[in-house]
């Protein structure tokens, strides 16, 4: 059992040094060193020549037989299936948990990428990783019920918010009135700090260069520190101009 | 806290029935019992052989005391019994370094040159880290410092070292070995980053797996069970936190999925290679924002080409990991 786990770890390396090997099997050095040397045939040490050429450390080894390591592998993990163990291919397909964790993923990175400290690219990869996570919490083919609704509904608003937060070039008002539109409806769902420092941060970037004019649907005073209450209060306002808006 | 945890290391092999009978009065009050006489014995000794002798000496009379007045069929006068006879053997040497030492060694090992050794600093927490709950016996906690030199400081609740808690050490080490200890990321910080809470938690786990029969032989099997029990506790989907381990564990999982059904690898060299992929990531200098964005794509539900050109580029050459990372999706 030991030498498999040796040599599954050496055939998933392909190369490597002692240390290695022991850190990647559990198994100890003395261990190692016995297997090494007893199947010379499927493992070899790496000669002095390549190991000069390729600037890496001394005493590397590699993998001469990975089809014969391999065998042996899939032969024992067969037997364990047949054993009655589940198929070890097999990933549990996602459950609402896992939708909703992508989804509080989700609106955590849209967070982080409108936090003011963020640079482009990292403002850029932060928006791509949200809209991809609230995209996995609302998979194709989701059912009608409560939880799929609002799953959708706050999958759809993070995504409004991390789109603009892609945009490379100023906000037009029609931005800022989706943005207002998104943030009206995550504000009852998300936590009051979450909320805080995205309404900072977006109160920031309407307030700077991204924005071509004052914003009529969102006032917030720039590098401002709010407490729950004032957030709350923020919060409201933005819906209720909302739904002015939307009346209007 | 040294004789605590010496009593404990010392009935490492019977920690899982101790915790799993814990309902159970007799077992109760012996785990209660743990708790006064570690007390009584810190304020009466001198040093630290002193203390882990009298803990020993009062807890196993308590003990005893307790199997006398169970009934000769109790279920769990078998594991008072042996409870008994192992905290015999408790030597006043510090339990918690002992394991860090272990931890540590491995995982200096998988980051090599990049390791950065640490040091470990045990503080007392007067309150539960977490929301007081009785199904969380695990009162403690770990993070990484760095002053100078990476430091892991473990937090620990006065009342909250009990079996459970003592056997989820090494998942709490393991955790912050791997995944934080050497983490290159610019000096950025984030726990609720998918890749260094998520993914990189897997391979801890993966890792803590196969180093724990080596680590503590008797240890091991309660150390694993509390490390899946622990770590379920931690992957609550309605939080920051754990939803992004939750996420970036399935991103691991689904990778291994994929390297099984496209590649036809063995389940367990996928696996393998997906603990080497998170470390050889973790050494990437770069920030956690594109390690997210790459862990976030390995839960996609398709793989696109070049997604798939570049991933069999880092899983074949160590030296192109960081070529993923700051590669271009969209």
């Amino acid at each position: 059992m030991e030498r498999l786990r040796i040599l599954t770890a050496a055939v998933a390396l392909s190369e490597f040094t002692v240390a290695e090997l022991c850190a990647y099997s559990g198994a100890n050095e003395s261990t190692v060193r016995s297997v090494l040397q007893r199947d010379s045939e499927l493992l070899e040490r790496l000669d002095s020549q390549e190991q000069s050429g390729a600037g890496r450390p001394r005493g590397r080894y590699r993998v001469r037989d990975t089809a014969s390591i391999r065998h042996e592998l899939r032969q024992f993990e067969q037997n364990i299936e047949m054993l009655g163990a589940a198929r070890l291919e097999q990933l549990p397909p996602e459950t609402t948990d896992d939708r909703l964790a992508a989804l509080i993923v989700a609106e955590d990175t849209v967070v982080r990428a409108w936090d003011a400290d963020a640079d482009g690219h990292t403002r850029r990869a932060l928006a791509e990783t949200a809209l991809e996570s609230a995209a996995q919490a609302n998979p194709p083919g989701q059912g009608s019920s409560a939880t799929d609704d609002e799953l959708r509904a706050r999958a759809a608003s993070v995504s409004v918010l991390a789109d603009l937060a892609l945009r490379e070039t100023t906000l037009s008002a029609s931005d800022l009135a989706r943005a207002n539109d998104s943030l009206s409806r995550l504000v009852d769902v998300l936590a009051p700090d979450r909320l805080q420092r995205l309404l900072a941060a977006f109160g920031r970037a309407v307030a700077g260069p991204r924005a071509t004019a004052p914003p009529s649907t969102v006032d917030l005073p720039d590098d401002a520190i709010y407490t729950t209450a004032e957030v709350e209060k923020v919060a409201i306002d933005i819906r209720d101009r909302h739904q002015v808006m939307a009346l209007a | 806290m040294l004789g605590r945890g010496a009593l404990l290391a010392a009935l490492a092999s019977r920690l899982g029935e101790l915790h799993e009978w814990r309902s159970r009065p007799a077992v109760q009050q012996a785990i209660t019992g743990l708790h006064m006489d570690a007390d009584a014995a810190a304020a009466a000794a001198q040093d630290d052989d002193e203390v882990v002798a009298k803990i020993v000496a009062h807890w196993r009379m308590r003990v005893a005391e307790l199997i006398d007045s169970l009934g000769a069929d109790a279920v769990e006068r078998t594991v008072l019994e042996e409870a008994h006879a192992l905290a015999e053997r408790a030597v006043a040497e510090d339990p918690f370094r002992d394991l860090f030492d272990q931890v540590s060694l491995a995982a200096s090992r998988l980051y090599a040159d990049a390791w950065q050794p640490p040091v470990l600093e045990l503080e007392k927490l007067i309150e539960h880290p977490r929301t007081p709950d009785p199904n969380d016996p695990y009162g403690l906690t770990a993070s990484l410092a760095r002053n100078g030199e990476p430091q892991v400081v473990m937090q620990i609740h006065h009342d909250g070292l009990g079996p459970a808690a003592f056997a989820a050490i090494p998942s709490l080490l393991a955790h912050e070995c791997v995944c934080h200890v050497s983490a290159r990321q610019r000096g950025e910080r984030c726990n609720t980053s998918v890749f260094a809470e998520g993914f990189m938690d897997w391979a801890a786990s993966y890792f803590l797996t196969i180093w724990m029969p080596t680590i503590d032989p008797h240890l091991c099997p309660a150390a694993l069970e509390h490390a899946e029990s622990f770590r379920a506790l931690l992957c609550r989907p309605s939080t920051p936190h754990g939803a992004a381990r939750m996420r970036g564990r399935r991103a691991a999982e689904r990778l291994a999925a994929w390297l099984m059904s496209e590649r036809r690898l063995p389940a367990e060299e996928a696996r393998v290679k997906v603990a080497r992929l998170a470390v050889d990531l973790n050494a990437c200098d770069v920030e956690l924002a594109h390690k997210d964005r790459l862990v976030t794509h390995m839960n996609a539900y398709d793989y696109d080409p070049l997604f798939v050109q570049l991933l069999t580029a880092a899983l074949e050459d160590r030296e192109r990991a960081s070529e993923i990372v700051m590669m271009q999706l969209h």
